[in-house]
């Protein structure tokens, strides 16, 4: 018999009383242990009200939720709790504490001895730079900082699944790679998880199998890499017309067909094999220095979350171009 | 580690989770839960006649102590618990391997923990001013004790039912109110429509149980005061495992 899944969905519905809405509708995925699977969307596509119901915050209206092969159930919290730490969106808790005592607290209510939950606190702050934030208060950090207490919160206590939600939201740029490569580290050691963002081009390089929701529905799934084979026989060329040029931006538009026009940046999708071509005759038209950037882009999964998150790469071509 | 040992090991952590949260704010909870209610016992006091003294003094005693253990057991948690369910922080603990009831008695055992210096410093300043015994202190500290967590199943009520803090806090005065007029005024001053909300009120019991020991004395009712105090403490715990605790929708 092979192992259970860390997660099963099948057929999950959650349909709000009051007002009435269809927050998911037949949402069906399988996650196994050392899988990163993340969740796209939109605002308002159903992804916080999914992760409620993995871990219990949230009563699916119907359908079945299995956490390592058993049904999650009402009441049932302590074995959700055993088994998966969750990074909600935007709460505070343990506001009060300091940093070091709200990460190794938590490892404790985990279960953790107090030696391993402090050596394991010590390893995150370092890795999550919070070191020398170790004895400040956490809600008097910055949003960025707090976040970092957060996934530290998460991270302790190393239980086998992980849910985040946003985690590198207000997080600098050098400061969301670390906590990439942590997750990215968890899951090779055999942690699964599930990711909720809306980063997705730094996303891409740490998830397994993607599922893009729009309007409570799965509207796509699967690798990065077949998400985007579809838009394989298309490239964007995105071109950036010199401040002092006399090159006319419409002209530019104009010579790439249906394009998209962002001030004095110029975008459009054309044919993969005629990419090269294109960008030649407009660089040649141009003159020298009169372009201040001219680049092609192959497709990236934030161009297929971008497609399927109603923002159609036809349609936005159609109406740039009319 | 063991199951039990685990459970104990992890309430001691909320414990501390919750004994850290207020070493910075501890000083306004011990001063509001003894300053007021020993306040009113003062007002009592100076507006009463001598005769009355004797009479009524051990009911407003005894009305001021639990007014000082309902000040956190109702008002404090209840505020507590509504700020905790707003902010969604309900959610950590929610996701955590720790029961609902463990943390709801830490928050209450911490909150205590402040009312017990204000419950003593009530009993000791009050029986000066009214002339009572205090040779019967110690039945002080099971009533603290008891009358904390029957009162919060109060709290933990509006807490959990206010749409926000502020509301809990306003509820939670009202809620104050009931227990500071049935408790301190004599059962044969109220209306007579009032006394079956006697009965259902743990306050009530708790001003029960201390007023003998205020004339020296041991009452036989003292153990099933204790009893029915006790009685609504495990009626809040079954309850804070399901219909109290804030509904997954």
């Amino acid at each position: 018999m092979g192992r259970n899944a860390a997660y099963e969905v099948r057929n999950l519905r959650k349909v709000y009383r009051s007002p009435a809405v269809t927050a998911n509708d037949g949402i069906d995925f399988v996650v196994q242990p050392g899988e990163s699977f993340g969740l796209l969307g939109a605002n308002g596509a159903g992804k916080t009200t999914l992760v409620r119901q993995l871990v219990g915050l949230l009563t699916p209206t119907a359908g079945d939720i299995r956490l390592f092969g058993d049904p999650i159930k009402p009441g049932g919290e302590a074995r959700v709790g055993r088994t998966v730490a969750y990074l909600p969106q935007g709460s505070l808790a343990l506001g009060e504490l300091k940093v070091a005592e709200a990460i190794t607290w938590t490892g404790m209510l985990r279960g953790c001895g107090a030696a391993t939950a402090r050596a394991e606190t010590a390893e995150l702050m370092d890795r999550l730079e919070l070191a020398s934030l170790a004895d400040r208060q956490v809600r008097k950090l910055s949003g960025g900082q707090r976040r970092l207490v957060q996934v530290g919160m998460t991270l302790v206590g190393r239980l086998p699944v992980l849910i985040l939600d946003e985690p590198t939201a207000d997080i600098d740029p050098s400061l969301r790679r670390r906590i990439w490569e942590l997750l990215a580290e968890r899951c090779r050691s055999g942690a699964a998880m599930i990711l909720v963002t809306h980063d997705v081009a730094e996303a891409e390089h740490v998830l397994d199998r993607v599922a893009i929701l729009d309007r409570g529905k799965v509207a796509a799934t699967g690798t990065p890499g077949e998400l985007k084979a579809d838009l394989a026989h298309r490239t964007r060329i995105e071109v950036v017309v010199a401040e002092e040029s006399s090159v006319v931006v419409e002209e530019v538009a104009a010579s790439l067909g249906a394009s998209k026009i962002e001030g004095r940046r110029v975008s459009g999708w054309i044919p993969a094999e005629d990419a090269i071509r294109v960008l030649e005759k407009i660089m040649t038209s141009a003159g020298p220095g009169a372009l201040e950037d001219a680049r092609l882009v192959t497709p990236t999964l934030e161009d297929v979350y971008l497609g399927v998150s109603g923002h159609h790469i036809e349609d936005e071509e159609r109406r740039e171009s009319r | 580690m063991s199951l039990a040992s685990g459970r104990v090991e992890r309430f001691k952590v909320l414990l501390q989770i919750q004994m850290s949260r207020l070493r910075t704010s501890w000083r306004p909870y011990l001063i509001v839960s003894s300053v007021m209610p020993l306040g009113i016992a003062v007002l009592m006091r100076a507006v009463m006649e001598p005769e009355q003294v004797q009479e009524f003094g051990r009911q407003i005693v005894a009305g001021s102590v639990v007014l000082a253990i309902a000040m956190t057991a109702v008002v404090m948690l209840a505020q507590r618990m509504a700020s905790l369910k707003e902010s969604r922080a309900i959610d950590y603990y929610s996701t955590l391997p720790v029961s609902r009831a463990a943390v709801v008695a830490a928050v209450l055992l911490s909150f205590a923990v402040f009312s017990l210096p204000g419950t003593i410093i009530v009993v000791v300043l009050g029986a000066a001013l009214f002339d009572l015994s205090l040779v019967a202190l110690w039945v002080v500290v099971p009533v603290w004790a008891l009358g904390s967590f029957a009162l919060a199943g109060i709290g933990l009520f509006i807490g959990f039912g206010a749409p926000d803090e502020q509301l809990a806090g306003m509820y939670s005065n009202l809620a104050m109110m009931a227990v500071l007029f049935l408790g301190i005024l004599p059962e044969d001053k109220l209306p007579d429509w009032i006394s079956p909300l006697r009965l259902v009120l743990p306050s009530t019991y708790a001003v029960e149980a201390l007023k003998p020991g205020l004339n020296g004395e041991i009452a036989a009712s003292l153990a099933g005061d204790l009893a029915v105090l006790a009685l609504f403490g495990a009626i809040l715990f079954w309850a804070v495992r399901g219909p109290l605790w804030p509904k997954a929708e």
